[in-house]
């Protein structure tokens, strides 16, 4: 080719090739902004991972979960205003209660059809509530004792006994012609994609854990139709690249973003920040196994200060020494919220929340001496305050190590201000930072019992931890009650107490609401006063969005919720904008400079070798190096 | 021919000992039942322990490994636990990826940093010696991730010329030729990163064995004949591309196994970013799948390198 065309042939050519990809870079601009003038495509990102194939049976993410809310209805879909169970847009237009709630009736709406065009009727809602008991959500489906269809849009539910969860919970309907197939393991294990059929506004048209995962509009949808015509989900593994490109405007939203983002996007008049109540509660989980043994351990592992943690008053003392107001102000940049019992502030607008403050009994607010007086009537010797000393008890000084998780650095501050305020009023902490799985080691470390009996329970070798549980449902408080049941598998604490148990349950099958509440307070007061965990705060859900390429965000519940992910209905109701385009000229300037440094090299090198050609290369005795 | 057998049988044997160390590395690791038991708070006891048996992780160490062996030999990499998809196919998607990202970084470093080093050891002891020298040495000392969101900030923050992250734009439409400028596009930064952060191992590899045969006779003799410079140079560097052989090919084994934080800082979705989500979810299958394969790619690149050494160094072929 040189001999043909010649070397200046050759960077011609080259210049030529090279503007030809820069006209190309160019015009290969975003088709969303090419196409459009508003806003067509909703760009997502979240940084969990879509787990199980976004099998409804095995999933558990809530990255998962927000899919299946646009994918799948529940018989009664949550009001936008209050979350609690609706008929105004569900598959389910009537339901009747009755045999003091042990019967319900559901009314489908007719002529009902999943996203591939097929009927929905009253089988598939049989069919999809018969085998709920085969997911990791079989707990909602306990109190099922038949389920039969009466008609095609009618279907009757018996239960063993009234149950305050289940019009609420979340059990899809699911199509039947598409996972009746299968055997009951199979449910599990099944890769429902693609497409991923449903009933939501949106189905799943491609599915990339690893990538971008693509909703389009449901052409059979009874609901309204909204402004979306594909929603994208990218997945970010790490939080920064998420907030980046949200700034630079090739994300819409972001979910399940984190507190500290907010002083940096004060900056940023085009983002908004929603910081959605936690329905969970972040809490420091003492080792309350009994040394005698309980239905879930069979005694604490030698190495536990069973003296220390198994002490009410250290647990009580620390209650009073925690300064829950600093620790959502300085740690959550004042998104969270102060914990004052195991029901959550964010179930305020459903009635279930009270901060106890006019219990002077268990209303914890910050008070070391408080706290030092407690220690005191425990029969804890301890120093002054702030003196730096450890409280002695027969002997044993009140020190036991609190384990914190190393991939959650504001569980990491919470833990160390929790240790300075515990040394304050003279409760040494260790701290211990480590893996999740560490804690969930310590946790679950089997017995070495030869009983039989003793089989499945554990022999905790923890002192204590702090983490989190997001086990509460937005429309019942009873998964974070429940936790602390006996023998419950999720009882991390293994703290059992009998009247505790007895009144969950009772409120479970309460039918009026204000009793309920009153049973769920009492049992709540139980915690509070035994203090198996002490709560910190109330951590948020954050959620952040892009107030020019979509606005009109509505909150669920009113006012307080999040502003997508807890109803379809949200995302039907958000308004276009201007799109925000992605028009890089990087690629050209690199094509144009790399044309330019190939032309130089080329010249240069000429030159340098007619250099080379014309003298002999320098010697070691020329440059003046002595060989060895 | 025995040479070649020795070696293949030496490198088979190996990548054994990775299979079993393999599956034993990661249950060392950590205890996903747990993680499973608190990721599903609505599961019944009774539903948590079919998982646990479809999972196979009710079974005891050596009948997991049974399964694990016999499945990885017949080509089954198993299924994810965390998204339930083949880890075959997982590998399958990010590889290519990879190779785009991580081996044209790798690519770009061999050539470039091939003719530093050279420029650098016919330039010894001078300035321009010491320039390449040093500022190739300066980003191998340098954290990727720092290079990596250096460059972020002044390109794709500041600049607004590169796009900050991703494998293309969003939504990626659009004609073949325009979408493979944009991924091109979107993987310029991650694969400068790359480049920049392994560029000083050739440099300074190549340039000392450059500079050690400079010393030899030969080359006395080739330039005592009057060889021009360039000729001269192109003969030093012919022979002393032996190490730099070996380098290349380890670092082309290291291709496959992705590059961790640069991936995840740039959120490419390759090898690296599926090895880090797999470490977060305990996710063993994943992990088996990936180790398995990059080991692999690393003992079958030092086969080759091997015999490569054999046919360019007939030295080593009498031995």
């Amino acid at each position: 080719v040189k001999h043909v065309i010649g070397r200046a042939g050759i960077v011609g050519l080259t210049l030529v090739l090279a503007s030809a990809l820069a006209f190309e870079v160019f015009s290969a601009r975003s088709p969303q902004a090419r196409a459009s003038t508003v806003s067509t495509v909703w760009r997502m990102g979240y940084l969990d991972q879509i787990d199980q194939n976004a099998n409804i049976f095995s999933a558990s993410e809530d990255i998962t979960y927000f899919i299946f809310t646009e994918v799948y209805d529940i018989p009664l879909n949550p009001s936008l205003a209050t979350t609690l169970p609706s008929t105004r847009y569900s598959p389910v237009s009537r339901y009747v209660l009755s045999d003091q709630g042990k019967t319900i009736t559901y009314y489908l709406r007719p002529h009902l059809r999943w996203s591939d065009g097929k009927p929905l009727t009253s089988a598939d809602f049989v069919w999809s509530w018969e085998h709920n008991q085969y997911g990791v959500s079989s707990e909602y489906t306990a109190a099922l004792k038949s389920i039969k269809a009466l008609s095609p849009t009618e279907v009757v539910v018996h239960l063993k006994h009234y149950d305050a969860r289940l019009l609420a919970d979340f059990i899809p309907i699911l199509p039947e012609h598409i996972w009746g197939k299968l055997s009951n393991t199979q449910l599990l294990t099944y890769d429902p994609c693609c497409p991923i059929v449903g009933s939501g506004p949106f189905y799943v048209k491609s599915l990339n854990p690893n990538g971008t995962t693509v909703l389009l509009p449901n052409p059979y949808f009874y609901g309204p139709r909204g402004h979306i015509k594909e929603i994208l989900l990218i997945h970010y593994d790490d939080p920064n690249a998420a907030l980046r490109d949200l700034e630079l405007g090739n994300l819409d939203a972001v979910f399940h973003g984190l507190t500290t983002w907010l002083p940096a996007l004060r900056h940023y008049p085009h983002i908004r920040l929603w910081a959605g109540p936690g329905y969970g509660f972040d809490e420091v989980a003492f080792n309350m196994c009994p040394p005698h043994g309980s239905p879930i351990c069979t005694r604490p592992s030698p190495s536990v200060h069973v003296d220390v943690v198994q002490n009410l008053a250290i647990r009580q003392a620390l209650q009073w020494a925690i300064n829950r107001a600093a620790l959502a102000k300085q740690v959550y940049n004042g998104l969270a919220a102060p914990a004052t019992g195991l029901i959550s502030n964010a179930y305020t607008p459903l009635g279930y929340y009270t901060n106890f403050k006019n219990d002077p009994s268990i209303d914890y607010r910050y008070d070391p001496a408080k706290s030092l007086e407690v220690l005191h009537a425990g029969g804890w010797r301890c120093p002054p305050l702030n003196s730096g000393g450890v409280c002695m008890r027969h002997g044993v000084p009140a020190e036991f190590t609190l384990m914190l998780r190393s991939a959650d650095l504001q569980e990491e501050q919470e833990g160390l201000r929790v240790q300075s305020w515990a040394r304050a009023v003279g409760i040494k902490i260790n701290i211990e930072v480590t893996s999740d799985d560490a804690i969930d080691t310590a946790i679950d470390t089997y017995s070495n019992s030869s009983n039989p009996k003793d089989r499945y329970k554990y022999e905790p070798s923890y002192d204590a931890f702090l983490w989190d549980w997001n086990g509460g449902d937005p429309q019942s408080p009873d998964y974070d009650m429940d936790q602390l049941q006996c023998g419950s598998s999720y009882a991390d604490s293994m703290w059992c107490n009998q009247r505790y148990t007895a009144l969950t349950n009772e409120a479970l099958q309460e039918r009026n609401f204000h009793k309920r509440v009153a049973l769920l307070h009492e049992a709540e007061k139980l915690e509070l006063y035994y203090s198996p965990y002490v709560l910190t705060v109330y951590s948020p859900y954050i959620f952040v969005t892009r107030t020019d390429t979509w606005h009109g965000y509505r909150r669920s519940p009113a006012g307080f919720g999040w502003p997508f992910g807890m109803s379809w209905e949200q995302l039907q109701l958000i308004q276009p904008g201007r799109p925000v385009t992605d028009h890089y000229l990087g690629a050209p300037i690199v094509v144009l400079g790399a044309a330019a440094l190939t032309g130089l090299f080329v010249g240069l090198g000429r030159l340098r070798r007619r250099r080379l050609e014309r003298m002999p290369l320098e010697t070691d005795e020329d440059a003046g190096v002595t060989p060895p | 021919v025995r040479v070649v057998a020795a070696k293949t049988l030496a490198a088979a044997g190996t990548l054994v000992f990775v299979l079993v160390f393999n599956f034993f590395l990661f249950r060392v690791a950590g205890n996903p039942i747990a993680l499973l038991v608190r990721d599903n708070p609505h599961a019944t006891p009774a539903e948590i322990q079919r998982i646990i048996a479809l999972r196979g992780l009710n079974k005891n160490y050596l009948t997991q490994f049974v399964i694990y062996a016999r499945q990885t030999l017949s080509g089954n990499l198993g299924t994810s636990f965390e998204t339930g998809q083949p880890v075959s196919s997982m590998i399958a998607a990010a590889l290519p990826n990879t190779l785009i990202l991580v081996g044209s970084a790798t690519f770009l470093a061999t050539i470039i940093g091939c003719w530093l080093g050279v420029y650098a050891a016919a330039h010894r002891s001078t300035r321009k010696d010491t320039t390449v020298v040093q500022s190739s040495l300066f980003f191998y000392a340098m954290p990727d991730f720092w290079l990596g969101m250096i460059l972020i900030f002044l390109f794709a923050v500041a600049l607004k010329i590169f796009p900050s992250g991703g494998y293309e734009s969003i939504p990626a439409t659009g004609s073949t030729g325009s979408r493979i400028l944009d991924v091109a596009q979107h993987a310029l930064l991650p694969v400068i990163t790359l480049t920049l952060g392994i560029l000083g191992q050739y440099v300074v590899i190549m340039r000392a064995s450059v500079a050690e045969v400079l010393q030899e006779d030969f080359i006395t003799t080739a330039r005592a004949i009057g060889l021009p410079g360039h000729r001269v140079l192109n003969r030093a560097t012919r022979n002393a591309i032996l190490p730099f052989v070996a380098l290349s090919a380890i670092n082309f084994g290291y291709v496959l196994s992705g590059a961790v934080v640069v991936e995840t800082l740039f959120s490419w979705p390759g090898m690296g970013l599926l090895t880090d989500n797999a470490v977060n979810n305990l996710d063993y299958p994943t992990l088996q799948g990936v180790f398995l394969v990059a080991s692999a790619a690393v003992i079958i690149c030092n086969l080759v390198a091997d015999l490569a050494y054999a046919f360019l160094d007939p030295r080593v072929r009498t031995k």
